[in-house]
């Protein structure tokens, strides 16, 4: 088995473990398993939000952490930048649970595909690999999140609902572009580097419509 | 005629007391807290305009004015952090839930303000500054050696006069508009919005441009000292500016599609990126 293939199955892996073959594979090689125990860890760290009222900033650092050890997100500007706000601020509302595991929910939707993007992006020598970008079960996942986070926005703020689903569209343009040109030359990284910003957008998208407190 | 100058008296009297209603409802309230150096101020008004501005002394003055009884300011010092905070008393939106700040600050202080709808203005001050607004105005000027952070969903965001400064902009559809910003790092990432950018990159920075569908546009004067790479991947690019060939750009020339080169000593480093849009680079 090789990158490409165990790539393929990764989302299973993650949920209810491998094969053999897939854990021979997942033994020696360096980059799949290190890409394995990242996604572990923060689903992992995902879960521990959902029973509480307010997340700790320790969780929210956790996942920082890991993106920023990773390279895929930049550092903090000023204190408001990464914890949503909308943890502080929905927290003594009654359905930050929802809110939260949005959050994750998004978090953990683009860590799976910047993760992904840049491991297929450090692996340019296998031609088979480098063409990949995220497929299909990201693009649902991404699909059902956009639709949660756009009730989010309904319920919270009516009037920016058209503002918010407006910029959705953008920012999955830019990331189809983006992942067009990828697989167009998969040697550009010009392109990577703008599917990892549009990625930053979208995220930027979510924070801010966590970070809704209208009610 | 005494009708209808009864008439007329009823609806000036009407209009009299609509407008004391509405006076009423407009309340102003001011707030006042001494601090020291190194203050932190933050304000979160869910709808209606924060004005920030700089200046001598040490005091904190927040003036709010409510336009309903459906919201009330919460305004608390704890140390050397001041808050000031929206607080819906009732469920409401519009005109009614709108809360209007002006906020006097010891230009050190450091502010961070999130406001929605804003619009938001930041205005003579040396301390960090983090403005966050969906659809808010952001204007920001006469800055200097702060660190000013802006991110909007669609709202156009406007600096000028900033020296020195560390100046990281992210929005998704907001125009992007820079005039003599200068510094250390600056960075301006957008989806659809335009930037544009008006003069001379100051001395020594690194500047990097980034949409994926807009315009970017940069003026700059002959005596600008740049290193400049300009790309749009599937757009286009435009230089009328002198630039001298570099030997080793960090990417494949294409003509019509990126250029690379220097002026003067080449002291500023300045990456313009579009994925589609178009880049133009003009001499002023």
């Amino acid at each position: 088995m090789n990158c490409a293939e165990f790539q393929e199955v990764l989302p299973d892996i993650i949920e209810s473990g491998g094969n053999p073959e897939e854990e021979a594979h997942l033994k020696s090689c360096a980059v799949c398993s290190d890409l394995v125990q990242d996604l572990r860890y923060i689903a992992d760290t995902a879960k521990l939000l959902l029973p509480m009222r307010d997340p700790s900033p320790r969780v929210w650092t956790g996942i920082r952490g890991a993106l920023q050890r990773e390279g895929l997100v930049r550092p903090l500007a000023g204190t408001v930048r990464f914890r949503p706000q909308a943890a502080a601020v929905l927290s003594q509302r009654r359905w930050v649970r929802g809110g939260s595991m949005l959050a994750v929910a998004a978090l953990l939707l683009f860590a799976i595909g910047i993760i992904w993007l840049r491991n297929n992006s450090t692996r340019q020598p296998q031609p088979a690999v480098t063409a990949r970008v995220p497929a299909a079960a990201p693009a649902a996942a991404a699909d059902d999140d956009d639709a949660q986070m756009l009730n989010f926005v309904q319920h919270k703020s009516p009037a920016l609902l058209a503002t918010y689903r407006e910029n959705l569209e953008s920012v999955n343009a830019y990331i189809r572009d983006a992942r067009r040109r990828i697989e167009q030359d998969p040697n550009d990284m010009g392109a990577h580097d703008h599917l990892i910003r549009a990625y930053d957008e979208k995220a930027l998208l979510y924070e801010m419509a966590m970070a809704r407190s209208g009610e | 005629m005494g009708r209808m100058s009864n008439g007329v008296k009823c609806s000036l009297v009407a209009v009299g007391l609509l407008a004391v209603a509405a006076f009423a409802a407009d309340n102003r309230k001011e707030f006042r807290y001494t601090v020291a150096p190194g203050a932190s101020v933050t304000v979160t008004n869910e709808s209606g305009p924060v004005e920030i501005k700089g200046s001598a002394g040490r005091q904190v003055v927040i003036i709010a004015t409510t336009h309903s009884d459906k919201v009330e300011v919460d305004c608390d010092q704890n140390r050397n952090r001041i808050h000031a905070t929206t607080h819906f008393l009732q469920r409401t939106d519009g005109p009614d839930s709108r809360v209007d700040y002006q906020v006097l600050v010891p230009s050190d202080a450091s502010v961070t303000v999130r406001a929605p709808s804003g619009p938001i203005t930041a205005e003579k001050m040396r301390g960090d500054l983090t403005l966050e607004g969906d659809a808010a105005q952001v204007d920001v000027h006469d800055v200097s050696n702060a660190h000013v952070h802006v991110r909007t969903i669609s709202g156009p965001i406007s600096l000028g006069n900033i020296a020195n400064g560390h100046v990281e902009i992210t929005s998704l559809n907001g125009d992007v508009r820079l005039d003599a910003v200068s510094g250390p790092r600056v960075s301006v990432n957008t989806v659809k919005g335009s930037i544009r950018y008006n003069g001379d990159f100051g001395e020594g920075g690194e500047y990097l441009l980034v949409n994926h569908s807009g315009n970017i546009d940069v003026t700059l004067p002959a005596s600008a000292s740049v290193d400049l790479s300009a790309r749009s991947i599937t757009g286009s690019v435009e230089n009328d500016f002198p630039l001298q060939q570099k030997q080793h750009p960090a990417f494949a020339i294409t003509q019509g599609r990126s250029f690379a080169g220097t002026s003067n000593s080449g002291a500023s480093s300045v990456q313009l990126r579009s994925l589609s849009g178009k880049i133009r680079v003009k001499k002023r």
